[in-house]
């Protein structure tokens, strides 16, 4: 016959087995991920040992309380069992997994349970056993038997080992989970402090076990880690660096299409940080492309293809998705693989450039600098303004960041500028509670602490704080019990929780405000504590029922708040989101036109250079041949010249007369080599003027020179002329001008019969001087003289024996003078004659020749 | 007697130019090698040299970088014959007479003998 008694001792555990039922049911769910079964094992065992702990507790007689403290066996035995199994799943070591390692590491706890449940034939658990009382509490006090150490020093060590394999996976996991790494590390160590707690006695209830409440902590955090960040409900088959590094996009998505990892390739492709990216809906993610989204939602495997961009920026994505199978052939999630199809891959470095885009959210400070200081006027340090230098937070934009930001360092300056006032206010009624008033005096620095020190991360000032209100409400409830600051300060604390860390915030500040509020009421209720400032009649809560009734209000009117932020925020969020995805977007736009434009102009460049380089081939090549034919043509010349001036021996006239056409054959062919080679390098924009002071005179001179016996040939005058007033010295380059002069008056030679040829300089205007060509020749027609300055033209295109040339002369003088800065004119009367004028600009030695 | 160089490696360019100065009743002397023609300037002083540009052992542009650092040769006139147009423009300032080949035996004699005549 069991009998039970009631007692308030259970109450915290029987809370306990319902948060393990909620656990278990959560793994039940989704218990085809990692890890599950291991958790569903403890959570249950937890569940267990609880609720028959409650029992034990509340048995009224020592057979009711040694049966359930015997029953206990189970969990006590399996709780660090099924840690050990979870850690070697988390530890992503499932091949150790093998059922005779299970079997082999189980031993020890069905022997445990069985020697428990058999006790009282051989006491290897228990020696001896009583009702041990203290007050209100009444458990099974027990001297321990020979199998209790074999448990102990066993399930210490299997802990041990569970502990060490967490850590070991957490250090090697990448760091862009910070949420889920603390919850793993509350799990971790949980178990410990509670024990640790218990051990030394300093458990804040008196003699109650803390152990399975620091396993119900753990499971919780285990849960809350692994299902609600939803990275294990796939094995970590992708969380890798070569994932990292990839050119590929890829994304994989859990079941519920949320996306549980995206490489920066993915992540630059869709336009959103990879940290921000990770949790989102795939609605989210591809929003601009909702034909996607909806083939996503239609069918599990898809093939088909996104584009970014418009015009000359715009990218196709080919876009692959299949499904995830594990080793069983369920279906854990999908794969999203990404690949450019036009090329060129992305560089890395964009993101800072998006970070700055998306990170002008205060325009007139654009710059940097701060706001005049010196005088702070009280308005900006009650309402500070955005600080643009300030840690950023990588799961918001940067706008948004800073927005947070600002609005905390806002309410921290007015927390703490009344919490200061509040303070003084109390001054006079230090005596007696001077340790209450020192407290607050320190929380009151530290929040002017946070509200001043603006570039600690604001998640770490979130936390400080937090912690800092946590501590008042114990100050609070440490003194006056249930009071309305108490309240307020927990109220504050949810707001912040949900304000800067969403939903989770929230939930978490408002359960832990729930615990100490549950359990300071629980212990002032029950009068195991009395607060120390209020009266005995005005002790708050009075009883168990109206602390109830409390905590519900409190629930509620903070589940309150905390849906309507959340509700606020995931709508701030959400545009937020949209507009940085778009300009996210538009930048890469931005940044592919640029690549474009870079590669057009490399290929501009590439093809400009190329041309250059074969038209210095072709003058190269040209300045070869011309020097190979110049060596044999002097043979012929020469050699021909030898027999006409009779150096072998007497010839007669027919002989002369043929040698006679060797030579002017030979001269004309020179002609050609000469003017091939001149057009080319012309045409190769190759020819460089050389310019140097010269005098005119001596110029004039060695034309003269040059073409005299050529004239003196033909039986013509070559004359030449300087008309005073005429400087003494000019700038310009010499031998082009004496090129230019030689190619003007033996083409003159060339075309005159009878008569002469006349070289004249004069000075037409103070900064020009001319060079005229005249001559007594066939003179060009008029229809022709617009042509003659083209490559390859010659009038009448009939060629004689006496004027025939590669028709490059006039083209050669024509560049020459453009090149110079001046120009030609040409004046003509068929059988009156020729005249070619060129204008030069008189060009002092400082100057440059355009 | 007047003694001219003809610095030549083709060898038929070598016998026109000093059929064309031995005409004028000039001695002559042909070398085809480079460094030969330095040494015989170490030991003579001819009154011209015909000098080409691309020579075996040592190119015209350095002979013609040696007789101009010789004050013993200063007198000495020089008349370039090359093939290469833009040699001509490089050596124009140190030689007295730059003749782009083909050159005329006319023409070879006619400007020796006008250089000859100058000094």
């Amino acid at each position: 016959m069991m009998n039970f008694e009631y007692s308030p001792y259970a109450l915290p555990l029987i809370a306990a087995a319902l948060v393990s039922i909620v656990v278990l049911a959560y793994a039940w769910k989704y218990r085809a991920a990692n890890g599950a079964y291991a958790l569903l094992l403890m959570a249950v065992s937890i569940f267990e040992w609880t609720f028959a702990y409650a029992l034990e507790i509340m048995g009224a007689t020592l057979e009711t309380k040694y049966f359930w403290g015997a029953i206990q066996y189970f969990g006590i035995a399996f709780v660090p069992y099924g840690w050990l199994v979870f850690a070697i799943s988390y530890a992503n070591l499932n091949q150790w997994l093998s059922r005779r390692l299970l079997t082999a590491l189980g031993l020890i706890p069905c022997l445990t349970l069985l020697f428990a449940l058999t006790n009282q034939w051989h006491g290897l658990i228990w020696s001896a056993y009583h009702v041990q009382r203290q007050g209100d509490f009444s458990a099974l006090g027990t001297s321990y038997g020979a199998w209790f150490w074999v448990h102990f020093g066993y399930s210490y060590a299997i802990l041990l080992a569970g502990t060490f394999l967490v850590m070991r996976a957490l250090w090697r996991k990448p760091g862009a989970y910070r949420g889920q790494m603390i919850a793993m590390l509350v799990a971790v160590f949980a178990p410990w402090v509670g024990n640790a707690l218990y051990i030394t006695g300093k458990s804040p209830i008196p003699y109650l076990d803390l152990t399975p409440f620091a396993f119900t902590v753990t499971v919780a955090a285990l849960t809350w880690a692994i299902f609600g960040f939803r990275l294990m409900d796939i094995k970590p088959l992708a969380r890798d660096r070569i994932m990292d590094l990839m050119g590929d996009g890829v994304i994989i998505l859990n079941l519920r299409d949320n996306v549980v990892d995206i490489n920066p390739a993915a992540a630059q492709m869709v336009g959103v940080p990879v940290r921000s990216a990770i949790g989102k809906s795939v609605e989210e993610i591809f929003h601009p492309w909702q034909s996607l989204v909806e083939q996503l939602h239609a069918s599990p495997k898809i093939e088909t293809e996104i584009s970014v961009g418009e015009g000359e920026a715009k990218r196709l994505y080919e876009v692959r998705v299949s499904p995830l199978k594990d080793e069983y052939g369920q279906s854990t999630g999908r794969i999203v693989m990404l690949r450019s199809m036009s090329g060129a891959e992305f560089s890395q470095p964009r993101m800072t450039a998006q970070a700055s885009v998306a990170g002008d959210a205060n325009p007139t400070i654009r710059d940097g600098k701060p706001p005049a200081m010196g005088k702070i006027s009280f308005s900006v340090f009650f309402a500070p303004r955005i600080k643009m230098d300030i840690p950023l937070d990588p799961r918001y934009s940067p706008a948004w960041s800073r927005t947070l930001e600002r609005i905390f360092t806002t309410f921290l300056r007015f927390a703490a500028a009344l919490g200061l006032f509040a303070a003084v206010l109390a001054l006079p009624n230090v005596y007696g509670q001077f340790e209450y008033f020192l407290s607050t005096l320190l929380i009151v620095a530290i929040f002017w602490a946070l509200a001043l020190w603006r570039t600690l991360h604001l998640s770490i000032r979130t936390a400080i704080f937090i912690i800092a209100l946590y501590g008042l409400t114990i100050v609070e409830l440490l003194n006056f019990g249930y009071s309305v600051e108490a309240f307020i300060y927990c109220v504050a604390i949810v707001i912040i929780g949900v304000l800067f860390e969403e939903l989770r915030g929230g939930i978490i500040t408002l359960l832990i405000s729930l615990v100490i509020l549950a359990v300071f009421g629980f212990l002032i209720a029950q009068r195991i504590y009395l607060p120390v400032s209020a009266a005995s009649a005005q002790i708050a809560p009075p009883d168990l029922r109206s602390a109830f009734i409390t905590l519900v209000t409190y629930t509620a009117a903070a589940s309150g708040l905390i849906a309507a932020i959340t509700v606020l925020l995931r709508n701030v969020n959400r545009a937020w989101q949209a507009e940085t995805q778009a300009l996210n977007l538009l930048q890469q736009e931005r940044d592919l036109l640029e690549q474009h434009v870079a590669e057009r102009t490399r290929d501009l460049a590439a093809a400009r250079d190329q041309a250059l380089e074969a038209s210095r081939f072709k003058t190269r090549l040209l300045a070869r041949v011309s020097h190979e034919l110049r060596t044999p043509l002097g043979g012929v010349l020469g050699y021909a010249e030898l027999v006409e001036a009779e150096v072998f021996g007497e010839i007669n006239a027919e002989q002369r007369d043929a040698m006679q056409k060797i030579v002017e054959s030979t001269n004309y062919l020179t002609g050609i080599v000469n003017d091939l080679l001149d057009a080319a390098e012309i045409e190769a924009a190759n020819l460089d003027l050389k310019p140097a002071v010269f005098a005119p005179e001596g110029l004039l001179q060695s034309v003269n020179d040059h073409l005299t016996p050529l004239a003196q040939q033909k039986g013509l005058q070559l004359k030449t002329e300087i008309v005073p007033p005429f400087p003494a010295k000019l700038y310009g380059d010499e031998k082009r001008l004496r090129q230019i002069l030689e190619n003007l008056a033996s083409n003159a030679i060339k075309f005159t019969p009878t008569g002469s040829v006349n070289i004249r300089f004069h000075q037409p205007m103070s900064d020009q001087w001319s060079l005229e060509v005249t001559d007594t020749g066939i003179g060009i027609p008029p229809e022709a003289q617009q042509h003659i300055f083209l490559p390859f033209q010659q009038l009448n295109q009939k060629i004689t024996r006496d004027n025939r040339g590669a028709g490059l002369g006039l083209f050669i003088v024509k560049q020459l003078v453009d090149l110079m800065g001046g120009f030609i004119e040409v004046q003509s009367e068929p059988n009156q004659g020729s005249a070619f004028v060129i204008r030069l600009p008189i060009i002092q030695p400082q100057e440059k020749i355009v | 007697m007047t003694l001219a160089f003809i610095i030549e490696d083709e060898p038929d360019l070598a016998l026109i130019f000093s059929k064309a100065l031995k005409s004028e009743g000039l001695k002559i002397e042909i070398i085809s090698d480079g460094l030969e023609a330095v040494s015989r300037l170490k030991e003579t002083t001819p009154d011209v040299i015909v000098l080409d540009m691309h020579l075996p052992g040592l190119s015209g542009a350095d002979i013609l970088q040696h007789i101009r650092h010789d004050a013993r040769l200063a007198a000495t006139k020089v008349i370039v014959a090359t093939a290469d147009a833009n040699m001509r423009y490089m050596v124009e300032e140190y030689a007295d007479l730059v003749l782009l080949k083909p050159v005329s035996y006319h023409q070879l004699r006619d400007f020796s003998m006008r250089l000859l005549a100058r000094r």
